[in-house]
């Protein structure tokens, strides 16, 4: 077997047709592409066959218009992500390379790239968008600012796109929710409500510990962007600088927003990122971690936050947060060892015990032992192929009812099986060599009543 | 401003002749009863009671001036002390026997300092070497020694709720020799020294003095409460300052608190409600103090500051005949803190000269406006015999979505309210353990499990929350303040949990109702996710909204909550 490559992005870009409607400024519709070094002539021709493809498929079903092309070497998914406004990612397939008579030959694995995921990818990159800058319609008057903002944005964002990595997790894009018992629960949502009374500025807050949300007062839609922001992006980042030895250790520090001791600074504190909410609401995004505890603070954009807020902020949040980081730490460690399933599922890393994915649509809560952490870095416990069948088999459940089971057999002899009803999914990967379609059917009922008692339930 | 005191005069004082050059007055603190002596008892004894059957008349030959005259308990017999060195008694049986009887103190050069009745047929004669018990035998008209001890005395203090008797002994008058009397005789407690701001070197002279000491009940618990008047050489010491010593099991007495007065100059003490108060004649004020408040301790000894700032009593008018028109009645204002008043045990105030005793009272609900510190007040609430109303005024008021109190100081209130709840419900539980099936339910078992606090006299339950304080507030529950509430209501929540207290379903249904309310199904569904809400039997009312959310929600929980389901179904009629 020869070398091989993973699936990788070719070009990402934005055109709004409504630009350029007349011959000889083609170039005025593309308002973002990537690689920004492409000549304007490729730009002009990849935008101009999107377009046309999206003008040709429009005749055959306008209700819902195409997401996506398939070639032999790409795969270009489309998204129309506001209306008129487009987006288009174009990835490359991955190959194989193989010899056959001698003779090296590339094999393009189609199959590997599933669609509904890389929507769900380029869906959550615009959405992304639309957290920190609006929506386009709103500067649909200005090409130059829409233009600067995109490129803004993306040229940040692109580079943390794992696109080899993106899986079914992405097409749910849901949240990690910590399980815990209700005494700690109401300890956090207490220190919550304390913190949103005593800072009337406070629009609304979350809480998370270490990756899993522990409490949310925001909107759903909008915290499973800022989860998804904080978990990739910000608090990884952070974290780096916190390993520095250098830094003093202090109790609580801000993740955005001033550092604690440059809180003095004026500009510091204006360097605070701001959010668009869905609700069409503008606010300030402030992060504050003590241990293993963050707390998420949206602020009313009124008035910027003075320095003097983030230094009563500090002084209230930083031991009170510490606290409830211990409280947690120490919830979650008496509940693994309670846990009744750990003991018969041996232990959840080794690769013969059946692995779980649940998607809860309602809350958006995700669960999974498939990935190792959800910071999507690759670190999976069932092969490539196993995820990527999940994906497919999350495609099918389009065709199912609402309350349906797949169960599938792979060629190396491991099982998958996806179960749909009352709004959740539950998907199972088992490794059980010589089994029937019986056994494995009651396994899948089996780790339900385990993992999920009193959450999932079907007939 | 009506919150401008928080004691006050008993409404209907018990009026008595004045004292004057015919007049003599006598107060009992065991019976609470005045006596008007006119004349030596020729022209009539009066003596007022707290009740008509303790309030009587009567005439007596004059054999020289009273020193002392007090009934015995069950009223039978009165003793009367005229000389240095006996007793005098009558009989009461059937109306006013004529025929005296006396009897003296044994040593030949005591002098009987004072004399007390410790039941009701028996008395003991304090004198300056010893103490010594009889048996009162009104039917033969004699009196039968008990028992006597031999120690030298320079005055006493006695309660007769605790049957203790103080006796001050040595030169500096500091040393207490404490006397538990039962009947038939008394037993002889560790003996205790009082400690002495500063003592004189030469020569030794009495320091401690009758009127400084104050024997009371305080907490269910004997209380020696001493007045410490800091010497004027000392340098700017902190003014004067109360001392308590409890009697620790009825055994020994521990020096316990200490109140600081930050004042200087005349004081009086009494006892309100298990409150210490201590009366201020030079700035005609009273603070409050409440030993059972948490105060800085050096592990012995817990240091008090007054419960709050120090106020006058409540302006008091008497109704007195008009001396101008005979049908009308005058109004006169009483001069508080006079200096003919005399301040007796418990709670007692009487002006000689203008004859009147009064009861000092709590007025709580001022209490309540003056004390700023809302957790001291809940404390101090919770042990008042009628703190109940008050404390659920305050309640509602503190939790008023308006006001928006600080919610930290909203969690220490209801933890220190649940606490006290916890702790009555774990005592409820012992009794109710302790007690076998086939007893009437009515008969508590003897004594309680010893608790290091006092079993409070206010229990909030959560029935008491619900309706006197969360169904008001929640009914302001708009916009914001639904906000407000909500995180009331889990705050509440949090303190019975914390304090491992059953929820009752209602406080859900409320915290349920006001989330809808609010439109803030995601924060519910994770409380319910979280299993904050439990699964009870609910109510069934009706509604008319159906928001989509909540029969998402209804699936959701369909099998793992079913009663929560029907009571959402019945509430929202879906």
């Amino acid at each position: 077997m020869g070398s091989t490559s993973d699936v990788s992005l070719l070009n990402l870009y934005y055109f709004n047709s409504a630009y350029g409607p007349r011959e000889g400024e083609e170039e005025k519709k593309v308002l973002y592409y990537y690689p920004s070094q492409t000549d304007v002539e490729t730009k002009i021709k990849n935008v101009g066959l999107t377009e046309a493809i999206i003008k040709f498929t429009d005749t055959f079903n306008p209700s819902k218009p195409c997401e996506a092309l398939h070639t032999q070497k790409t795969r270009q998914i489309i998204h129309q992500a506001e209306p008129g406004f487009w987006a288009v990612m174009t990835l490359l397939v991955p190959t194989i390379n193989k010899t056959k008579d001698g003779q090296d030959y590339t094999e393009y694995q189609n199959d590997d790239v599933n669609d509904s995921v890389y929507l769900a990818v380029l869906k959550q990159c615009h959405l992304m968008f639309q957290l920190f800058n609006g929506n386009l319609t709103c500067l649909a008057d200005n090409p130059t600012q829409i233009k600067n903002m995109l490129d803004q944005f993306y040229s940040r964002f692109i580079p943390t796109l794992k696109l080899q990595h993106s899986d079914l997790l992405d097409i749910f894009a849901g949240m990690q929710f910590l399980p815990l018992d209700a005494n700690t629960f109401l300890h956090v949502q207490c220190l919550v409500n304390k913190v949103e009374a005593s800072f009337p500025t406070v629009h609304s807050s979350a809480i998370l510990f270490n990756d899993q949300l522990v409490w949310s007062g925001i909107d759903p839609c909008d915290m499973q962007l800022i989860f998804h922001y904080l978990v990739t992006n910000l608090l990884p980042n952070f974290l780096e600088t916190e390993i520095e030895p250098s830094r003093p250790r202090v109790v609580g520090r801000y993740v955005t927003g001033p550092a604690t001791s440059a809180v003095k600074d004026e500009l510091s504190c204006s360097s605070i990122p701001r959010l668009f909410l869905s609700s069409g609401q503008n606010v300030y995004l402030v992060v504050y971690k003590s241990m293993n505890a963050t707390s998420c603070l949206l602020l009313d954009s009124y008035s910027t936050p003075t320095p003097e807020f983030f230094r009563r902020l500090d002084a209230f949040l930083g031991s009170r947060l510490a606290q409830i980081s211990e409280e947690l730490a120490a919830s979650c460690s008496k509940s693994s060892i309670q846990s009744p399933g750990s003991s018969s599922l041996g232990s959840s890393l080794s690769p013969d015990s059946p692995k779980f994915i649940y998607y809860n649509t309602l809350n958006r809560a995700t669960k999974s032992t498939i990935h190792l952490d959800g910071r999507k870095c690759g670190l999976v416990s069932v092969s490539q192929e196993l995820i990527k069948l999940l994906g497919d088999v999350h495609s099918d459940k389009e065709r199912l009812k609402a309350c349906s089971e797949v169960i599938l057999k792979t060629k190396n002899d491991s099982w998958v099986a996806g179960k749909f009803a009352n709004l959740r999914e539950f998907y199972v990967v088992l490794n059980t060599k010589n089994a029937n379609l019986i056994e494995i059917s009651d396994e899948v009922k089996r780790m339900c009543d385990l993992h999920l008692k009193s959450i999932f339930f079907t007939d | 401003m009506a919150s401008d005191y928080y004691l006050e005069l008993s409404n209907n004082p018990i009026k008595f002749e004045a004292v004057s050059q015919v007049t003599n007055v006598f107060f009992d603190e065991s019976n609470k009863q005045v006596f008007a002596v006119r004349s030596g008892g020729v022209t009539g004894v009066v003596v007022k009671g707290p009740t008509e059957e303790l309030s009587t008349s009567f005439r007596m030959e004059d054999k020289g001036p009273v020193i002392s005259i007090k009934f015995s308990q069950d009223q039978r017999v009165l003793a009367i002390q005229r000389s240095k060195t006996s007793v005098e008694f009558l009989n009461f049986l059937n109306g006013i026997d004529c025929l005296e009887y006396s009897q003296s103190c044994k040593g030949k050069n005591n002098t009987i300092i004072g004399f007390i009745w410790t039941s009701p047929n028996e008395i003991v004669f304090v004198t300056d070497h010893g103490i010594e018990l009889f048996q009162v035998i009104p039917e033969r008209r004699s009196l039968k020694p008990l028992k006597n001890l031999t120690i030298n005395i320079n005055w006493f203090v006695y309660c007769n709720n605790s049957k203790l008797l103080l006796l001050s002994s040595g030169a500096y008058g500091n040393s207490i020799q404490p006397l538990l009397f039962k009947k038939g005789g008394f037993l002889k407690l560790n003996k205790f020294e009082i400690e002495l701001p500063a003592v004189p070197k030469t020569p030794p002279k009495l320091c401690l003095l009758e009127r400084d000491v104050t024997l009371a009940m305080v907490y269910g618990q004997a209380c020696v409460i001493v007045l410490r008047h800091i010497p004027p050489r000392v340098d700017r010491g902190p003014g004067a300052e109360v001392l308590i010593y409890t009697m620790e099991k009825m055994l020994t007495a521990k020096k316990s608190h200490l109140l600081a007065l930050d004042k200087t100059g005349r004081f009086a003490v009494n006892v309100v409600d298990n409150l210490i108060i201590v009366h201020h004649q030079a700035s005609k004020t009273s603070m409050i103090f409440d030993i059972n408040l948490p105060g800085e301790t050096d592990g012995y000894v817990t240091f008090h500051q007054p419960v709050t700032i120090p106020l006058p009593i409540k302006p008091f008018t008497l109704r007195v005949p008009s001396v101008q028109v005979s049908s009308d009645m005058a109004e006169v204002s009483c001069e508080l803190y006079s200096p003919n008043w005399v301040v007796f045990q418990p709670d007692i105030v009487i002006d000689a000269k203008l004859g009147c005793l009064w009861r000092v009272e709590l007025c709580l609900g001022n209490l309540a406006t003056v004390l700023v510190d809302k957790c001291r007040l809940v404390d101090c609430l919770v042990q008042r015999v009628a703190g109940k109303l008050v404390l659920l005024n305050v309640l509602r008021h503190l939790l008023d979505p308006l006001i928006g109190t600080n919610l930290g100081v909203v969690a220490e209130v209801f933890d220190h309210l649940n606490e006290v709840y916890r702790t009555f419900l774990e005592i409820e539980m012992q009794s109710q353990m302790a007690t076998p099936a086939s007893t009437s339910p009515f008969s508590r078992p003897p004594s309680g499990p010893l608790t290091t606090s006092p079993r409070a006299a206010v229990v909030i339950d959560q029935s008491d929350m619900y309706t006197s304080v969360f169904v008001p507030i929640a009914e302001k529950a708009e916009g914001a303040a639904g906000k407000f509430v909500v995180a009331v209501l889990i705050e509440y929540v949090r303190s019975l949990g914390d304090n491992r207290i059953p929820v009752q379903h209602y406080l859900y249904e409320l915290l349920i109702n006001t989330m809808v309310h609010r439109k803030a199904f995601f924060q519910l569904h994770q409380l319910l996710q979280y299993h904050v809400v439990s699964d009870s039997k609910p109510l069934v009312s009706s509604r008319t909204t159906k928001p989509v959310y909540l029969i998402e929600l209804i699936q959701s929980i369909w099998f793992s909550k079913p009663n929560l389901v029907c009571y959402l179904i019945f509430y929202f009629s879906l």
